[in-house]
């Protein structure tokens, strides 16, 4: 009798997970024909743009200067030990743009920006604003869900690069003011070793981090359950799932990216 | 002349999982008809009004607009053009000011619209529904419940509609205020000669504005009828909602 409870119980599970699954994908492909079919609200866009893009700069910001700085002591700290502190500016560089960069950017994002991106939408939807929006004519895959996810996918790489600077500026000022170095040779180190796929790559993981960062919380947001209950679930899920599936996700772009 | 029928809903049934929400529900509405749709909650009354609008799927039956169907998205979204709905709790959208929430039909769907025009025209509605013209530029969480239900109103009737849906009008207002809300629902209805569908548990609204009513219960139609033959009636459950 045990055995048929558990295996009950891993089906209604699974049935769960198709349930969403189907759900998702059904989700994903209207975001694709509502894209193909418009109309494109390019106003409601440029407000996301500066809501989610720019509005992120001083966090993404202060969080990146601070990493670089941190990661210069380390790496200063680590090298010492087989007289590899020469390698700070370089390792700096590389570590930012590669990877502390874009993925930091995207935990962020997913913390600050699916978030209020669920929220929102949710509220939405609990106060029968979505069903307003389709008895206006205005399809909320149209109004709500592009212009943000849209947003998302320019902002991420934009505000990765900015990041990017911050993070090598944080180094920068922690090696040449802490650590002693000369401030022209880590410049030089700095340009020398990094390359232009370094940084490109950083910027494919963004665009893609801001995607899943975008669908996520509109998805989440969209199948917000009733009441303020309701949205503050899926608000916490937006955030853990987007946080996952942005780990998750750098793994698989730096496995296709770095070891072809 | 026999007029056309402007709305008909014809063997309509809802089911979600194993549940029945609506069943087997039939009616017509003529053209400036005032269809009160009654009943306790969870009866069904807005799912109804949700299938009718198309935010539902229906299970199985119809729906007639002008004795047209209305079955594919290309059908919805001319119904959709030809109503106007004002929601229980108002819907309204918390970013845009009032005077935007009003004519946002139009704003957002014409390709180039005139804002000036649409400015004037949406200070014109909110003045038929007894608001001051300066609470345009306010966002809506800066209205009163009483002010907002008025601006959903004004939005409702904004584009002209042939046919107003009114879903619960005084759920959640005082009694003065409800009182108001009914009457300023009555002056639109009689000066516009529109056709409307009103759901409410509110009987002192259905016998003071309806033509028609429909009684739900359960999901199922318990009783029809006009205001006059409600009061000779002998259903039980509907004697359970005139004697209050």
């Amino acid at each position: 009798m045990k055995i048929v409870f558990y295996v009950a119980y891993i089906g209604k599970l699974f049935l769960i997970f198709l349930t969403k699954l189907g759900r998702f994908t059904r989700f994903t492909w209207r975001i694709i024909s509502q894209g193909y079919h418009g109309p494109f609200y390019t106003k409601i866009f440029l407000n996301h743009l500066i809501n989610i893009g720019f509005l992120s700069l001083p966090v993404v910001g202060l969080t990146t200067i601070f990493t670089g700085a941190a990661l210069a002591l380390q790496i200063y700290s680590g090298g010492t030990r087989f007289n590899a502190e020469s390698v700070v500016p370089s390792i700096v560089a590389i570590g930012i743009c590669r990877e502390l960069g874009p993925v930091l950017c995207g935990l962020i994002m997913a913390g600050r920006v699916a978030s209020s991106i669920s929220a929102e939408i949710g509220t939405m939807k609990v106060t029968e604003q979505i069903d307003a929006l389709y008895t206006l004519n205005a399809n909320p895959y149209n109004f709500l869900i592009i212009p943000r996810v849209l947003a998302c996918f320019i902002s991420l790489p934009l505000l990765t690069l900015i990041g990017d600077i911050l993070g090598i500026l944080g180094g920068f000022l922690v090696g040449v003011s802490t650590l002693d170095f000369n401030p022209t040779n880590y410049l030089l180190n700095t340009v020398k070793f990094l390359e232009i796929a370094d940084i490109n790559s950083g910027l494919i993981k963004a665009a893609i981090f801001g995607l899943i960062i975008g669908v996520l919380g509109t998805f989440h947001g969209l199948h917000t359950e009733v009441g303020a209950k309701g949205v503050g679930k899926a608000t916490i899920n937006s955030v853990v799932w987007s946080s996952i599936s942005v780990l998750a996700a750098n793994y698989i772009l730096t496995e296709a990216l770095f070891y072809k | 002349m026999i007029k056309k029928t402007k709305i008909e809903v014809k063997n309509l049934n809802k089911t979600i999982g194993d549940k029945q929400i609506l069943s087997n529900i039939s009616f017509k509405l003529r053209p400036e008809e005032h269809l009160v749709i009654i009943g306790s909650s969870g009866a069904g009354k807005s799912m109804l009004i949700k299938c009718l609008l198309g935010l539902e799927d229906l299970s199985s039956g119809s729906i007639f607009f002008e004795n047209n169907l209305v079955s594919g998205n290309e059908d919805k979204r001319r119904l959709l053009n030809k109503l106007g709905v004002c929601f229980q709790s108002n819907a309204l959208f918390d970013s845009y000011k009032t005077w935007e929430n009003i004519a946002f039909k139009t704003l957002y769907n014409e390709r180039s619209p005139n804002i000036s025009k649409l400015k004037k025209l949406a200070i014109e509605r909110l003045e038929e529904v007894g608001l001051p013209r300066n609470i345009a530029e306010h966002y809506p969480s800066e209205l009163s419940g009483g002010m907002q239900k008025r601006v959903g109103i004004a939005r409702s009737i904004f584009s002209e509609p042939d046919v107003l849906i009114f879903d619960e009008p005084t759920t959640g207002l005082d009694p003065i205020m409800s009182k108001k809300i009914i009457s300023l629902i009555g002056k639109i209805i009689e000066n516009s000669k529109k056709t409307a569908i009103t759901i409410t548990h509110d009987i002192n609204l259905a016998m003071l504005l309806a033509s028609k009513i429909i009684l739900l219960d359960s999901g199922k139609i318990e009783w029809t009828g006009s205001p006059t033959k409600a009061l000779l009636s002998k259903n039980k459950l509907l004697k359970v909602f005139l004697n209050g």
